[in-house]
Parts: structure tokens; C-alpha cells; sequence
């Protein structure tokens, strides 16, 4: 690690960019922040420049959402149904057989822009004019896992920080009460919990995995052996012990964030089990989101959760789930992952929009790839990093777009092509980072999100 | 390309020099031959000079120096085309000419755009392309004679060997210092120059108390006794410091606590790391090896060189008896396999995982041994240190005759079919050898049987499907039943996809197949019978096995650089070896002549690591040392010691230390005894003003700050204090449970559940939580440094969680049991165990005060809760 007087003389010396950095480095320093690796903090912090979203909310479509029968409608490959695709497709382990497979659900453009969208996605189309759908993403891996880990944190591999880790670092949180970054796990993907790690950051800046029934974060309930009047007691002991410690040690920052945590500790207890009560939502949103609706009731209450903890303050919301791996049968199954997902995640969109919200809050629909347009098997698809597609919403997200576009098969991006880096650096844009500047030192680099990936802002579908 | 191109930009002016003042190729040992030859030693006849001349060279010029000559802004591809040399020699994606059929040369290829396409906005026009075909045909006569500018020359290795880092330490002079009364080695002598230009000097020698706890968790990872402290505070003895020093060096439990330091710098974990995180059951005898290995203070050039290379320092293969000695350093070599290991997932994406292993193998035993960070230059040169892409791929082919993608041995026998796996049978030759052919054999049948027991369910599956369709229970069309009525090796592609369908289409439950065809039922439990006895005989002939690493095959196999880094590019062959940064005459590289059943590269690599001149691997260790003693290591990057890391705080300390290490013999213990019993080490943690102001964050050490206890320590205290420790050595890890609220925590029904958690399963994914809560790391590639966090969860961990409920009530009982009557005496206890101290007056008073009203038993597992959840008992001063 560089000294931080090293890293004040190079910000200065690299003129704009080092401007916004150098100030925001300042500013970090001012606060006791990572940058100089002392006390480590959640407390909130500016970022660099003015942003259009405080909150991210990602639902994680893990396994692979089929783009051709979701978001991308190609009607090349229902005329072409049944014959061998007319162009190159390069891919390891595929068979000789690449015969084209007509999506099985049909297409129509929804809302005032009229965006087409399958008929797989009804409520989704009602809010389709807050959505920017991206239809040409590409990836660099085939496999889920190294797939996962390179949309998550930039790099095809396990132990880099993820984009919620990165953006907790970079922001802190504004309730202190609850984690920066929680990670809801409806199901985990291929790559488990580690698709929340903080890698080489902190492990504070960690995602917090939490459930929405029973108890939610581990160690929150008190045991059943210490009533609230004793615990009351212990934390009062415990507070005089460590104040007398802490006058002995009058220059240690630390000792008195550490006692201070204690009470933070004892709130918490409450209310993290305020944020998944959905006792007290009013009926109508409830039914807004399908809570109880056999279909979709369980991801209803994730997304009803998303959404409070996001009122709550907390900074990055990772939905995860891995259920879109469509090899096989994948009419029926592409039928019920949608069924399961489409009307909690238009209900989230319309009611943080109601509640004023969704102007901060972006809000990230996507899987780490997406499939061939030909068929596995009888019914099924296989992998495609290819061309993908993705939606983002919310926080100053241009609604209404169309971004990019693959071939007449929906096989490769070949308009506007984006990567995961594109997506990762648009994100920190609009939460007023800069992608380059926002780095850690980490074996002798300035580490950041992006690394050496070219990345870019997609200006086109900013607001 | 980074976030920080000014970094770039400072390096690059003090390295790189630029391509046109460089001329003649740096020629190495080993250089790899080229193999492509263009005539470049014939006279070339006038009118194919002229076709050069009129026809190519104009092309060329305009169409190609751009990216492909010394005056390009940035080449691409590390292809020069402006001259002979250049073109005979090729770029990343390998040789341009193809003598022996030229119209298959790449030139050929890429001008036809039909796989690299050049150039690349727009196809030359057909005539031209004509014209580049006839040329290669001549033999591609070429008069332009200069050399070619290769990537070495870009860097002025003179001066970037004069980087602090690449000179080898020397002994430094002792500096001279005004507070002599301060000193007690020469350690102190380094740092009291420093404070003593600031105007601030060390602090006094901590008090005894403070120094048995503080020395106590460093060296062991305990807190001592009450009866241990009395013991030293009555120790009239001069040396009593050293004395303590000495008995805790020597204690069994100092290899679990340094043992645990070294297994964060290898990367150690019980798991594969990849999907299912499967669990690598024999890795923990490596963990016992770093244990023992410290414990008995094995000589570090030693500890490395059975790590590197353990498999290549005996004939193990020949050997009849496994002695000791042999399978201690063959389960040294589990360091090279620590990192995660997907290559048992019998998929289409088993090259890329195979490359992934070994990559992170060869970036981690780096790191770990000296403080190289070679990640960058697995794509493009290393941006920042004088490191090639063509050393990184050198330094591959090290490890290559072990890790050959081509030639791979999973990692786990999962399935019980595959033999031979990455485990060595616990025996000597002959029985090793038997075994292992018996395994192999039983695999083989085991793999078989499988195969037969699918065929049968196939076979009466189809015979199910007909008579489901001669009862007019299923629609099948006359073709399909005759389709499947034919046996299996008369139908065709067609008919068996046909077949397949239909199976896939309407399943049939092995049950039912029981019960509908006496026949299938018989023979179905005749291959499970089988199956199971082959199983029976697969254990029976199976040993305790050792995770380790060697050769898998005598004859190295060539290492080609990946252009950029994509392993579906292998481009040119390189020479293996280490970087060319590292060429010394003073210790060089020896790569070994072709031995018969080990190519011994791993060896020579190791034993040019510990050579005594070697520049950085002795610094690297002693500054791990430091780092671990006072939680910051000389230099504060302990796995970059490049341009990129840290500068060291004390240079010459950092040196000194070193000359001492290699003098000593590389003696660890006796590096802990200079650095236990430097004044710096002893001082006090007290602050003034002054020192805060002159030395804000401690760099020069004017002072001790107290440190958090690591994750293992915290717990390993907590039941220490309990008097629940079970000190038992070694052995299986200890597996985890999860708890309804979604928790892992140490398996309750475990007998070793209360064992010090270094015997705890590390699997990647699934930690304990309680010591993830406290920074355990998440084990992806290696741990230089644990971080120390501040989190709310923390404190909810230190209120809620049941282990904690479980010491503290255990911590109560011992109390009781020690002091039955006195209440008083058992507060002075509690303070005793817990902090190593007795509780002042006030603290005394106002614990008699907590239990005013309320003396019960639950009350003092209250009271010992909180003296365990407090920052005295988690901080070591």
C-alpha cells in the first residue's frame, strides 16, 4: 500500500480526474475511512459528485434467462424454426446439431414506448416505460460460477470484491442500524454466498446474507437464558468495563466506536425483525406484490423486503436467486421462474415509485448470461455469454430505452455491446462515482471495480 | 486501461526506454529456438529483391507499421514487421511463416481474414493478397537486416535491478543513538534513530502483567493463567523475560498459533472452492506438517524447499519403506495445492479450471515466498514491475511437468472410478504400487458395472414402452415400436435419438420395471451385488492417502505464452525459468538435466529461492515475522515487495534482520527471541500528545498499540477461560453443523467441538460464523494480512451468540468451583483469569454493586458474559 501522502501527490499530479478523487480521498481521510486502513466505518459518505440514485436494489436472475423469450424477440428464428442456424456460432462442448428454436411465447410492444416484451412478462410490460432494456450485453464465461463472479465483481473468479462491497465501501449507509449491503437469498446461485464477498476489501463491506423468516441475521435474538432487563444490565456492565479501559487509552478511536456499536447492537435486535414483518403492510400493497398468491408469494415477500429496507436506509439490496438454468423443458419452466418473478418485480417498481423512491433507487434486472438461440435437448437452451439482455431502472435511468441489439438470431451482441465492466461503471455513475477513481490499494495497485477491463458509462441510457 | 494512469506514467519513465534508441536482441540461456526460416542467410536473387521491393515493402509500409513496427505508438500483438527478424519470428499468436506449407502460413490466413484478421478495418484488395502468396512462396526474401526491439529491451533491467527489493540485503552499519539506556539489542538501535530524529524516543518497558498476556497470545495464542502470572511476577530471576520466552517457544501450542499464520500466507482450506465446494479430506496432514514443522523450528530455506518441491528431494517412487522423512516432505507439498480446484468437474469447461488452478498456484507460491505479485503478467508485460508476459509463462513451465492442463489428474476419486487422483497411498513401492493397481482395477469395474446397470434400465425401458404400447397405453407409431424392439447395437443414430426421446418422454419408474419383468429385477440386483463387492474390494485395497504433489510426467512439456492470457491462445514456446529480473550470477537458476522419473524444475526453483543471495526471499519472511508481532510488517504489503508495494519504514532494519535470518540458519525461534527481547517489542502502549503529533499512526513505533485478537484467538480465549479447552493435537478436522438460523458453527456432536480452532474445517463457503463475524477471511487465494473490523454484528455476536452464553456460564462454574464461599475472592478471580490482573478498588466496589439484589448463579454467568464481551479481553495491549 502506498502511503497516503504518496497517493495525495499522484491524485494531484493526474489533474481532473485526480481533482474529484483527490477531494473525495480528503473527505474519506476526515472521516477515519478505509483509506488509511485504521477504524473502518459504515458511516455515510458524499460521493464524488452529484448523484442520480442513493440505493441499488439487483435482483440476480442466476442460471441464465432465456433474452430470446423474455426481452429480445427475434422473429428470424421462427421462420427459420427447426433449421440449422445460417451463421458461425462458436462454443466448446456444443454438438454437431444447431438447429434454431422459435420461442415458444409470443412478443408485442407494451407501453407509450412500445417496447416489445414476451407475453411471459404481463406485469412487467405495465412498467415498461421506467425500464432502459439492454439487449447486448456479453460476458467472457460460459460456466455459471466464473460467469457469475465476472458479473458480480468485474472478474471471472472467486475473491475480488463485488459491486454491493464496492459501493458500501464507497458510500457507507445511512441507518447505522442496519448492514450497508444485504444480500436476501430466495435461492443461492451456482457461486453460493461468495457472490456478496468483499474479496480483498474489508470484511465489513461484506454483503450480510439475511433471511426473511425465522431470524433473520444470525445472533440477533437474545437467548432465551437472558431476559431484557439482564441484557440491559450486561450492556450497562459492559459499557463500564470498557469505559474504564478506554481512559487508559484516551489516542485508541476505536475502543469508543466499539462501545458505541454495543447499543447500536441492542437496537438492531428490534429492528432488522421490523424489516421482514410484513405484518404491518397495508393489505393492498401486499396484494400489489401477490403475497400470497401460490405462484409468486415467496419472492413477493422478498421484494416487499427489498423495498422497506431500502426505505430504511440500506444501500445495496441483492436479491439472489439461481433458478433460470433452462437445459430442458424450458417452456414450462421459463413459464413458472416468470410466473414466480414478474408480478412482485413490477409491484416493486410501482410501489417505490409511489412512495417517491424510485428516483433513488436503481434497480438492476439481470442474469450473469443469457441462452442460445438453438435447442439442447427437445425443449431446452444452452449457455449463451454471447448476447444477453438486461433491464435497469429507477435512479436516473432513462425509461423507455432500447440499448444495443444482437444478430437476427438473438445470438451475439453486435450493436452497442456491453460488458459487465459497462454495467458495474454506469452504476457507480449514477450513485456519483467516478469507476476510476474509486479504487483501494490492494497488492500494490489502485485497485478498482473495473480493473484493466475497458469500461464505460452508457451515457445513452442515462437520464 | 487503470484508474491510475499517472502511476503508469512515473514507472514508465523510469524504466522503459524507448524502442527506437534499442537495437539488439538481450539473449538468454535457454532461449527458445525460432523455428521459421526464411532464407535470411542466402544471397536473395535481384528480381525477387525487386518483387520485395516494388510489391511488398510498399504494403507493408503503409498498411501495417502502424501497429507491427519499432515506431508504432503501441504495438500490437508483439509483432514487428519491419524486419526480417520480425517477420521470421512471429508475434503472440506464434510463427507468421509456414515454409512447408506456405499457403497454410498465419501471414496468409490473417491478409485472407479468415481466422486473425489483418488488417483489420478492411481486406487488402485480392491482387495484393496475390502478390503476399507469391511472396511467401519464394520464400518471403526479405533485405531488411535490422533487429528486432523485443520486450526486454524495452526495460532497463540495470536499473530496475537496482531496485531496492532486487539488491540483496548487506548487513547494515549499527547506528549510533542518544538514548543508550533504551537499547537492548540492535533492533532497537534501527528504530530509536528514527524516533530520535522526530524528537520522540520509546516508551518505558510495559509492565509484567501487560508483557505475560501480550507475549502469551503472540506466541501461543493463549491468554495465561493466574497461576502462570504469579509465577512470572515472583521470578526474581534476571532473565525471567527470556525464561518465559524460552518455555513458550518450546510449548506445543506455539506451532498452532504460527502454524495458523503460515496456513493464511499458503492459503489453506479443506475445500475445492469451485460450485459445490467440494471437501479435499486429506489436506489437514499439511496443516499438521506447518504445525510440526514450527514447532520443531525446521530451518525456513528447508520448510520452502519441501513446500516447492518435497516430491523431487527423495526417490519416494522407489522407495520400498515410507519413511518418515519421505512422507513428512511429500505432505509438505499440499502448499502447492491449497489454491481452489475445480478441475474434478467432468465438464466442458475443464481447461479453463485446469489453468486457473495452476495459475493461482504458481501467483500464490510467489507471494508467499517472495512478495512477487505476478497476477498482471499473465495477459501483457507487468505494467508496474519489470516483469514479462514471457516470464510469467517461464515460471509456468516450472510448474508444468505437475500441473500439465494437457495431462491432468483430478483431484478427488468423488465417484470412486478414478484412479489414479492427486493422492499419493500412504506405502512403499511394491504395496503403493499393488494398491494402486488395484484401485485402478476396481475403478475400471466399478466404472463398467454403471455402465451395464444404465444399458439394462435402457433395455427394459424400451421393452416397457412396448408392451405400454401393445396395451394401448401409450401412442407409439409402428415404427417406433419396431425401432425399439430392435436391440440396442442394431439401431441407428436416427433410431436411437428416436429411442431416447422416447424414454425421455415417457419415464418409467425402476420399481415398476421390478415388479412388470422378473428378468430386469434379477439382473439388476445381480450388477448391484456386483458393484457393491467391487466397492468393498476398492477400500479394502485402498490407503491413508497424502495430499501432495509431484511430476506427473518426466518429460516437461513446452511452455507457451497464452496471448493475452486466453488459454484458447497458446502462442509462442518460451523458455522455462524464472524471471529474467532474478539473473545473477552471484545465485542463479539452474534449470536441472532431464531426470528420470522427476524433471526436478520445482527443486531448482526452490533451491535458487533459499540460496543465501537470493534478494528477497529472506526479507519477505522476516518481515511476515515483524507484521505478525506487531501488526504491521516493515514492509506493509508483505506479499509486494515490487514497485507497486510499500516502501519499507526501516530499511536497514528490514536488511539487518534479514543477514541475521539467513546467519542464524534460518532459524525462525531464534528470529522471535531478537525481536521478543527488543525494548521496542517491551515498551509500553501509554500516548502523549507528542507522539501523536510526531508519529500519528504509529509507523515508527513510538509505542505498542493494542491489537485486536484474530477470529481463532478470540474463540481459543474464550474457552481458555472457560477452562474448556481441549488441548488435543492434529488429526481430521473438526466438520461443522448448521443451525436453524442459518449459522455454522463447530458440529455439536463433535467430540472435538471444543478443540483450538485451527482444527476447525476451513471450507471456503461455509465458515464459522462466529469467526467470519471477527474477520476470519474468505479463503480464495491467500491471506497476507487479516484485517481488524468494527461492526455493530460483532457486538451482536458478543451479547447473542451461544457459544459466547456457553463460556461465559462455563467461565461461572469455574469460579465457583475455585471459589465456593468468597464472593469477593471469586471478583478478583474473574478479573484474574480474564484480564491477567486484579480489579481496582473502584472496579471491585462496583462489581459488588452488580450483584446487589441479585447473587444467583445466572447473575455470575452474567458478569463473566460481559468481562469476555469487553475490548480489555479482546485487545492485547
Amino acid at each position: 500500500m502506498p502511503s497516503n501522502m504518496n497517493r495525495r501527490e499522484a491524485l494531484l499530479r493526474c489533474g481532473g480526474l485526480g481533482g474529484i478523487a483527490m477531494s473525495w480521498l480528503m473527505q474519506q481521510e476526515a472521516l477515519g475511512s478505509p483509506v488509511n486502513q485504521g477504524v473502518q466505518s459504515l458511516q455515510a459518505r458524499q460521493p464524488m459528485f452529484a448523484p442520480q440514485a442513493e440505493n441499488v436494489i439487483l435482483l440476480f436472475m442466476g442460471g441464465g434467462p432465456s433474452q430470446v423469450d423474455l426481452l429480445d424477440p427475434k422473429p428470424a428464428i421462427k421462420k427459420y424454426d427447426g433449421q440449422d442456424i445460417p451463421i458461425s456460432i462458436f462454443q466448446r462442448g456444443l454438438s454437431a446439431k444447431k438447429k434454431l428454436m422459435a420461442s415458444p411465447f409470443r412478443f408485442s410492444p407494451q407501453g407509450k414506448s412500445g417496447i416489445e416484451l414476451s407475453e411471459l412478462l404481463p406485469h412487467t410490460a405495465r412498467v415498461v416505460d421506467d425500464l432502459a432494456v439492454i439487449r447486448s450485453a456479453k460476458t467472457n464465461r460460459i460456466d455459471h460460477d466464473n460467469a457469475q463472479f465476472m458479473f458480480n465483481s468485474g472478474r471471472p473468479v472467486p475473491g475480488f470484491p463485488s459491486m454491493g462491497s464496492w459501493i458500501s465501501y464507497a458510500l457507507g449507509t445511512a441507518n447505522q442500524n442496519l448492514p450497508a449491503y444485504v444480500a436476501l437469498a430466495y435461492g443461492l446461485p451456482n457461486c453460493k454466498q461468495r457472490i456478496y464477498s468483499s474479496g480483498w476489501l474489508p470484511p465489513l463491506y461484506q454483503g450480510t446474507q439475511m433471511k426473511i423468516d425465522g431470524v433473520p441475521v444470525y445472533d440477533l435474538k437474545r437467548p432465551e437464558s437472558i431476559t431484557p432487563v439482564r441484557q440491559r444490565k450486561l450492556l450497562n456492565f459492559i459499557h463500564n468495563l470498557n469505559e474504564n479501559h478506554r481512559q487508559q487509552h484516551p489516542y485508541q478511536l476505536e475502543f469508543q466506536a466499539r462501545m458505541s456499536n454495543f447499543e447500536l447492537a441492542a437496537r438492531m435486535q428490534a429492528e432488522v425483525m421490523e424489516q421482514v414483518d410484513l405484518s404491518t403492510e397495508p393489505t393492498h400493497i401486499k396484494k400489489l406484490y401477490g403475497v400470497d398468491l401460490p405462484q409468486c408469494d415467496k419472492y413477493a415477500r422478498y421484494c416487499l423486503v427489498a423495498r422497506k429496507l431500502v426505505e430504511s436506509g440500506v444501500r445495496f439490496v441483492h436479491i439472489l436467486r439461481g433458478d433460470w438454468d433452462h437445459h430442458s423443458n424450458l417452456t414450462s419452466r421459463l413459464e413458472k421462474s416468470c410466473a414466480s418473478t414478474d408480478q412482485p418485480v413490477a409491484a416493486l417498481l410501482t410501489d417505490l415509485k409511489q412512495r417517491g423512491l424510485l428516483e433513488k433507487t436503481l434497480v438492476i434486472w439481470a442474469g450473469e448470461f443469457g441462452r442460445l438461440p438453438i435447442t439442447e435437448g427437445k425443449n431446452g437452451r444452452d449457455h449463451s455469454p454471447h448476447g444477453f439482455s438486461l433491464w435497469m431502472a429507477g435512479g436516473g435511468i432513462k425509461g423507455g430505452t432500447v440499448f444495443g441489439a444482437t444478430d437476427d438470431f438473438g445470438y451475439a451482441a453486435v450493436e452497442d455491446v456491453i460488458t459487465p465492466s459497462d454495467l458495474h461503471a454506469t452504476t457507480l455513475h449514477l450513485l456519483g462515482l467516478d469507476y476510476k477513481a474509486l479504487t483501494f490499494p490492494f497488492e500494490g495497485r489502485d485497485e478498482s471495480l473495473v480493473g484493466v477491463n475497458k469500461a464505460r458509462v452508457l451515457k445513452d441510457i442515462v437520464a | 486501461m487503470t484508474g491510475k494512469p499517472i502511476t503508469v506514467c512515473c514507472i514508465s519513465t523510469l524504466l522503459l526506454v524507448s524502442l527506437q534508441s534499442v537495437c539488439a536482441d538481450e539473449s538468454r540461456p535457454n532461449s527458445a529456438k525460432v523455428s521459421a526460416d526464411n532464407g535470411s542467410n542466402r544471397p536473395i536473387p535481384k528480381q525477387h529483391l525487386d518483387f520485395f521491393e516494388s510489391r511488398i515493402r510498399p504494403v507493408l509500409v503503409k498498411r501495417c507499421y502502424e501497429c507491427h513496427s519499432a515506431d508504432a505508438d503501441e504495438l500490437q500483438g508483439g509483432l514487428f514487421l519491419d524486419s526480417r527478424a520480425g517477420i521470421t519470428q512471429g508475434g503472440e499468436s506464434g510463427p507468421l511463416l509456414d515454409m512447408d506449407t506456405p499457403e497454410a502460413s498465419l501471414l496468409l490466413q490473417a491478409l485472407r481474414h479468415e481466422d486473425l484478421e489483418m488488417p483489420p478495418d478492411r481486406k487488402l484488395p485480392e491482387p495484393v493478397i496475390a502478390d503476399f502468396e507469391q511472396w511467401v512462396k519464394l520464400g518471403a526474401p526479405d533485405p531488411r537486416t535490422k533487429g528486432i526491439p523485443s520486450s526486454a529491451n524495452r526495460i532497463d533491467w540495470q536499473q530496475a535491478r537496482k531496485f531496492w527489493s532486487f539488491r540483496r540485503p548487506v548487513r547494515p552499519p549499527l547506528p549510533f543513538v542518544e538514548g543508550r539506556h533504551q537499547v537492548s539489542n540492535a533492533i532497537d538501535l534501527f528504530i530509536l534513530k528514527e524516533l530520535e530524529a522526530k524528537g520522540i524516543t520509546l516508551n518505558p518497558m510495559a509492565d509484567r502483567r501487560t508483557l505475560i498476556r501480550r507475549v502469551f497470545f503472540d506466541l501461543i495464542g493463549l491468554p495465561p493463567s493466574p497461576a502462570e502470572v504469579e509465577a512470572f511476577l515472583a521470578d526474581s530471576r534476571p532473565d525471567a523475560y527470556e525464561h518465559l520466552v524460552e518455555r513458550l517457544l518450546s510449548s506445543p501450542h506455539y506451532g498452532e498459533r504460527w502454524g495458523r499464520h503460515w496456513l493464511d500466507v499458503a492459503g489453506y482450506a479443506e475445500s475445492n472452492g469451485i460450485i459445490a465446494d467440494g471437501l479435499t479430506p486429506h489436506a489437514w496432514r499439511y496443516r499438521d506438517y506447518v504445525i510440526r514443522a514450527l514447532n520443531k523450528d525446521k530451518p525456513y530455506d528447508r520448510f520452502l524447499l519441501e513446500q516447492f518441491a518435497g516430491d523431487e528431494l527423495f526417490d519416494w517412487r522407489n522407495s520400498e519403506v515410507l519413511t518418515e522423512e519421505i512422507e513428512e516432505s511429500l505432505t509438505a507439498t499440499g502448499f502447492l495445492r491449497c489454491t481452489p480446484d475445480g478441475t474434478d468437474t467432468q465438464d466442458i469447461f475443464q481447461l479453463e479450471k485446469r489453468w486457473d488452478h495452476l495459475q493461482a498456484t504458481v501467483e500464490v507460491a510467489m507471494k508467499a515466498s517472495v512478495g512477487l505479485v505476478l497476477n498482471c503478467a499473465r495477459c501483457h508485460d507487468h505494467k508496474f514491475d519489470p516483469v514479462l508476459q514471457e516470464d510469467y509463462y517461464s515460471l509456468v513451465g516450472l510448474f508444468l511437468p505437475a500441473y500439465d492442463p494437457d495431462n491432468w489428474l483430478p483431484c478427488t476419486d468423488a465417484r470412486k472410478s478414478n484412479w489414479p487422483v492427486r493422492y499419493i497411498l500412504k506405502a512403499g513401492k511394491t504395496e503403493r504400487n499393488t494398491a494402486a493397481r488395484t484401485l485402478q482395477k476396481w475403478g475400471t469395474v466399478i466404472k463398467s458395472l454403471n455402465s451395464d446397470n444404465r444399458s439394462l434400465a435402457t433395455e427394459f425401458h424400451d421393452r416397457w414402452l412396448v408392451a405400454q404400447a401393445t396395451q394401448g397405453k401409450l401412442p407409439l407409431t409402428l415404427d417406433e415400436i419396431r425401432i425399439l424392439k430392435l436391440p440396442a447395437e442394431k439401431r441407428t443414430v436416427e433410431g436411437n435419438r428416436i429411442s431416447a426421446n422416447l424414454r425421455s418422454k415417457h419415464q418409467a419408474e425402476p420399481e415398476e420395471l421390478r415388479s412388470l419383468f422378473p428378468e430386469f429385477e434379477r439382473r439388476a440386483d445381480e450388477i448391484e451385488r456386483k458393484i457393491a463387492e467391487a466397492r468393498q474390494s476398492f477400500d479394502h485395497a485402498d490407503r491413508d492417502r497424502i495430499w501432495a504433489l509431484w511430476d506427473v510426467s518426466p518429460s516437461p512439456p513446452h511452455s507457451r505464452l497464452l496471448v493475452r492470457g486466453d488459454f484458447m491462445s497458446p502462442g509462442r514456446v518460451v523458455p522455462t525459468g524464472i524471471p529474467r529480473i532474478f539473473d545473477d550470477p552471484e545465485n542463479p537458476f539452474v534449470l536441472p538435466e532431464p531426470g528420470s522419473e522427476t524433471t526436478g524444475y520445482r527443486l531448482a526453483l526452490a533451491r535458487w529461492l533459499t540460496g543465501a543471495a537470493h534478494p528477497l526471499t529472506a526479507r519477505v519472511m522476516v518481515n511476515r515475522l515483524w507484521q505478525y508481532h506487531f501488526g504491521r510488517g516493515i514492509v506493509a504489503t508483505p506479499d509486494d515487495f515490487g514497485f507497486q508495494g510499500s516502501r519499507p519504514t526501516h530499511p536497514e532494519l528490514l536488511d539487518w534482520l534479514a543477514v541475521e535470518f539467513i546467519q542464524s540458519g534460518w532459524s525462525i525461534k531464534a528470529m522471535h527471541r531478537l525481536i521478543l527481547s527488543s525494548s521496542v517489542y517491551r515498551q509500553s502502549s501509554q500516548t502523549d500528545p507528542q507522539k501523536v503529533i510526531r508519529d500519528s499512526d504509529n509507523q515508527l513505533l513510538s509505542r505498542r498499540t493494542p491489537r485486536r485478537l484474530e477470529a481463532e484467538a478470540i474463540r481459543d480465549a474464550m474457552l481458555s477461560v472457560a477452562e474448556n479447552l481441549d488441548g488435543r493435537f492434529f488429526g481430521p478436522a473438526i466438520p461443522l453443523e448448521q443451525l436453524d438460523d442459518g449459522q455454522y458453527i463447530v458440529a455439536s456432536d463433535n467430540a472435538g467441538r471444543l478443540r483450538r480452532s485451527v482444527y476447525i474445517r476451513v471450507r471456503r463457503t461455509t465458515p464459522v460464523s462466529f469467526l467470519e463475524t471477527f474477520d476470519s477471511p474468505q479463503v480464495d487465494t491467500n491471506v497476507p494480512r487479516r484485517f481488524s473490523s468494527n461492526v455493530p454484528l460483532q457486538s451482536l455476536s458478543l451479547l447473542n451468540n451461544p457459544f459466547v452464553v456457553e463460556c461465559a456460564k462455563d467461565f461461572a462454574n469455574r469460579l465457583f468451583a475455585s471459589e465456593p464461599d468468597d464472593e469477593t475472592k471469586r471478583i478478583v478471580l474473574a478479573f484474574e483469569i480474564a484480564y491477567s490482573r486484579s480489579p481496582s478498588p473502584d472496579e471491585l466496589d462496583s462489581s459488588r454493586g452488580f450483584f446487589a439484589g441479585d447473587s444467583s448463579r445466572s447473575a455470575w454467568e452474567l458478569f463473566c458474559h460481559g468481562l469476555i464481551a469487553s475490548n480489555e479481553f479482546l485487545y492485547v495491549n
